[in-house]
């Protein structure tokens, strides 16, 4: 199996799928930062929750939303929630991972096997990189919060 | 003929009890002709027989009346006319007893030579009674006036046999009927038996008829089930062309799966490559398709001129997908040595393709790998590292900048020059030191930010290429790291200036070739055992971006040089020497078109960046100092080495960084200098 670098419209079609989401959810749009690489060593993920899919089947790696406590406080509030349980702010970041999941479906294809969206909280859990190329951030600015996309993908050539 | 042969073999019992059939109901038909004459003649004889009966009554009867007339003198004219005719129908009669129509065969003996035996007799019988009466009763006829003992006779002969006569006759007319009859009954037992028969033959047909046919059906069946199950299961795909280019309707069921969508039978393979392959292919396959409909034209000819023996589908592959890749092979299928179809056989090749780019992908990486190993090995090790370490560095600062910067548009056009300046830095040291995989990575971030740095209004989302090319030029540099790292063990670092200048040189000729320009490099250097780290910075980061811009923009072509009254070789000259007060003087000098004040307004003006009249106020050296803004080049387009308006602004950094001086002096159309001065 040979795989082949990320081009920028891999990354692009996860990174316009959370400003779509942003966008409809709370009817302000997501700022996309600039995107940079993440270093060899640093963590993938690192903020208060997190949603991730991992993906298989001639692709590897994963895609994660990571997000601070405070913005999906904040989302939960423009969504008309009253309810702050960590378990909404989990649901949050777990349906951003789905959204994920659907838009890399579509992109890459039927033979991408996707794993079930996984959200959880805590800046301990460590991922366990599963692809060996770049791992690269996409930071997002909304309301003065920041949060991070993250592609993590090895894809077949 | 052998088919001819097979057929009948095949339905020979079918047809002989065919013919079994209409031989039956042909003879059963004969058969009823024959009865019926038979019946007929039966009849006739019946009829004959009674007849005999009545005329031996009749001729009696006139002949006692004649004798009664003969002796009473009456007149005799009517019972002799009676006497002849009775006497002329007996004899009539009596022919046609003995007529033997219909009734003599081999047929009727068959059927019953007994009682014609008999009947024989009883005929035979009746002619000896008759002959005397006959003979008797002749002499009488036609005489006016008879004699009376002719009658007398006759008339005695008539009375002594009529009876007997009349006996027989009545033997015969009853033997005739009941003959009659049986033969009748045996006729119609044999026409029963006939048509019994003849029905047993049509069952016998009928059972083996639909017999034959349920086994073929069967066969059929089983054929066609067979046929499914292959079409089914088979992984290529598989169908008839039509000579109107249409699909047939035999086809595997992996067809679907290989053409991305069902095919319907029917559909023109025209229309349905056109929704597969590009336009172009699309057409030349065309071309193919009818070529191999020629009769003339055998297929295994034109295997080499097949455009789709491996074709790349379209609608899948793109956006990230893999790409798949189909292989058609055509087979010409031939009636009566003309081309009725082509039997075309759809590969699925996407692993192949794969493979082999794969195969081909590791062979040019390993090609790199020992490429850059050899320029590696080729290079001072010190240089190699120092330049690594540069460019690691430069690598993670341009990171940092991505990470770090605000998200606004003024510090986006910032970053971008920055950007800039870094890949330009690294882009010029690579080439220096022949690392081409860099310089061509490094040349291809500047291409991502070009248009950037023309944007007035930068968002977020045009940045993501960035890090994808950064990612790439990263890729480039950790390979070369770990190429130098494994021949640093056999590499042996060298001293002075000779292996900076050496690199310098081989630059120097490898962008002159590239530009197609004739340049001599020439070098001039105090002697330095070991360099000071400022001037080392120098020849590594600035010197090569000097002999660069020396070459492309400061020779002329051979033909420009020539008609400028120049040599057709250009000089290119890089001098390091002390001066006084501990300062290290590094110049590069060219005897190229030098830099021309007039032109670089005319530039400004050209571009839109000053008008005419703020052009022509400004000095030599504000103009000279353009030269080191970002963007500014005078250059008409970009190439590797010229154009991008980056090299002189990155020497601008590194002089402001290392505190160094710069001075320029230029003549037009004679020569340039670029002199550099650096504390050591």
């Amino acid at each position: 199996m040979s795989y082949r670098s990320l081009r920028p419209a891999d990354i692009e079609v996860f990174s316009e799928a959370i400003s779509h989401f942003f966008a409809t959810a709370t009817s302000d749009p997501a700022q996309v930062r600039s995107a940079y690489v993440i270093e060899r060593g640093d963590p993938i993920l690192w903020n208060d929750y997190n949603g991730v899919i991992n993906v298989d089947g001639g692709f590897a790696g994963c895609v994660a939303f990571s997000a601070p406590r405070s913005l999906l406080s904040h989302v939960l509030l423009r969504m008309g929630e009253q309810d702050f349980t960590d378990e909404k702010h989990r649901d949050i970041v777990g349906e951003i991972a789905n959204i994920l999941s659907g838009r890399a479906r579509r992109h890459f294809g039927e033979g991408l096997s996707i794993s079930t969206p996984a959200a959880f909280c805590g800046r301990d859990n460590a991922v366990t990189p599963r692809a060996r190329s770049t791992p690269y951030a996409i930071p997002f600015r909304w309301h003065g919060y920041d949060a991070d996309l993250v592609v993590h993908l090895d894809v077949l050539a | 003929m052998n088919s001819a042969t097979g057929l009948l073999g095949k339905y020979r019992d079918l047809v002989i009890a065919i013919a079994l059939f209409l031989v039956l109901d042909l003879g059963v038909l004969l058969f009823n002709f024959y009865a019926s004459g038979r019946i007929e003649a039966d009849t006739s004889k019946i009829n004959a027989s009674g007849e005999l009966r009545m005329y031996s009554q009749q001729l009696a009867k006139a002949l006692l009346t004649l004798a009664q007339e003969l002796r009473d003198g009456m007149p005799i004219q009517t019972s002799q006319a009676q006497i002849s005719e009775s006497h002329a129908n007996f004899r009539k009669a009596l022919a046609e007893l003995a007529r033997r129509d219909g009734r003599d065969d081999a047929i009727a003996q068959w059927l019953s030579r007994e009682a014609l035996a008999n009947e024989a007799d009883l005929l035979r019988r009746i002619e000896t009674y008759w002959q005397p009466l006959d003979g008797t009763v002749v002499p009488l006829l036609g005489k006016e006036n008879p004699e009376a003992i002719d009658v007398e006779i006759a008339v005695t002969k008539v009375v002594a046999r009529n009876i007997k006569l009349m006996q027989l006759a009545n033997d015969l007319t009853q033997h005739l009927e009941t003959e009659a009859v049986a033969t009748a009954g045996r006729l119609r037992s044999i026409q029963i038996t006939a048509i019994l028969l003849a029905l047993v033959n049509f069952a016998f047909i009928v059972f083996k008829f639909v017999r034959a046919l349920r086994r073929s059906d069967r066969v059929a069946e089983v054929a066609h089930e067979e046929t499914d199950e292959i079409l089914a299961t088979l992984r290529e795909g598989l169908f008839l062309l039509n000579a109107d280019g249409s699909i047939g309707s035999q086809r595997s069921l992996s067809l679907d799966n290989l053409f991305g969508r069902p095919v319907r039978t029917g559909e023109r393979l025209s229309d349905t490559l056109a929704a597969l392959v590009e336009p172009d292919t699309a057409a030349v396959a065309a071309d193919y398709v009818e070529l191999l409909f020629k009769d003339r034209i055998k297929a295994g000819l034109l295997d080499q001129l097949n455009p789709l023996s491996e074709v790349a589908v379209r609608g899948e592959g793109e956006d990230g997908r893999q790409r798949r890749h189909l292989s058609f092979a055509f087979d010409q299928v031939r009636k009566d040595n003309k081309v009725a179809a082509l039997l075309v056989t759809v590969h699925d090749v996407s692993e192949q393709v794969r493979l082999r780019s794969e195969l081909a992908g590791a062979e040019e990486q390993l090609r790199r790998d020992v490429d850059l190993l050899l320029a590696v090995l080729d290079r001072d090790p010190g240089l190699v590292a120092a330049f690594l370490v540069s460019a690691e560095e430069k690598i993670e600062l341009m990171n940092a900048d991505l990470q770090q910067v605000e998200p606004e548009a003024s510090a986006y056009a910032g970053m971008i020059d920055r950007l800039f300046r870094h890949t330009h830095a690294i882009k010029g040291e690579a080439a220096t030191l022949g690392f081409g995989t860099v310089a061509r990575e490094a040349h291809a971030f500047e291409d991502r930010l070009v248009p950037l740095r023309r944007s007035g209004n930068i968002s977020g989302k045009e940045l993501i290429p960035l890090a994808v090319a950064l990612s790439g030029l990263r890729e480039q540099l950790e390979r070369l790291r770990g190429v130098y790292d494994k021949a640093s063990n056999f590499a042996r670092p060298a001293q002075g200036l000779d292996p900076v200048l050496r690199q310098i040189e081989r630059l120097t000729r490898h962008v002159a070739q590239d530009l197609d320009k004739q340049v001599r490099f020439e070098a001039v250097a105090a002697h330095l055992p070991v360099l000071p780290e400022s001037l080392a910075t120098l020849l590594r980061e600035a010197v090569p971006q000097l002999v660069r811009n020396a070459v492309a923009h400061g020779i002329e072509s051979a033909e420009e040089r020539l008609r400028a009254g120049k040599p057709a070789e250009g000089r290119v000259r890089v001098e390091v020497e002390r001066q006084a007060g501990d300062i290290l003087a590094v110049s590069v000098w060219d005897d190229g078109r030098g830099i021309c004040a007039d032109s670089l307004r005319r530039q400004l003006v050209d571009s839109g960046r000053k008008s005419t009249e703020e052009a022509a106020r400004m000095s030599e050296r504000d103009l000279f100092a353009l030269l080191f803004e970002p963007g500014f080049s005078t250059a008409a387009t970009a190439n590797p080495h010229a154009g991008r308006g980056v090299g002189l602004d990155v020497l601008r950094e590194l002089v402001a960084r290392l505190g160094a001086r710069l001075k320029i002096a230029t003549v037009p159309n004679s020569y340039t200098r670029f002199t550099l001065l650096v504390k050591a």
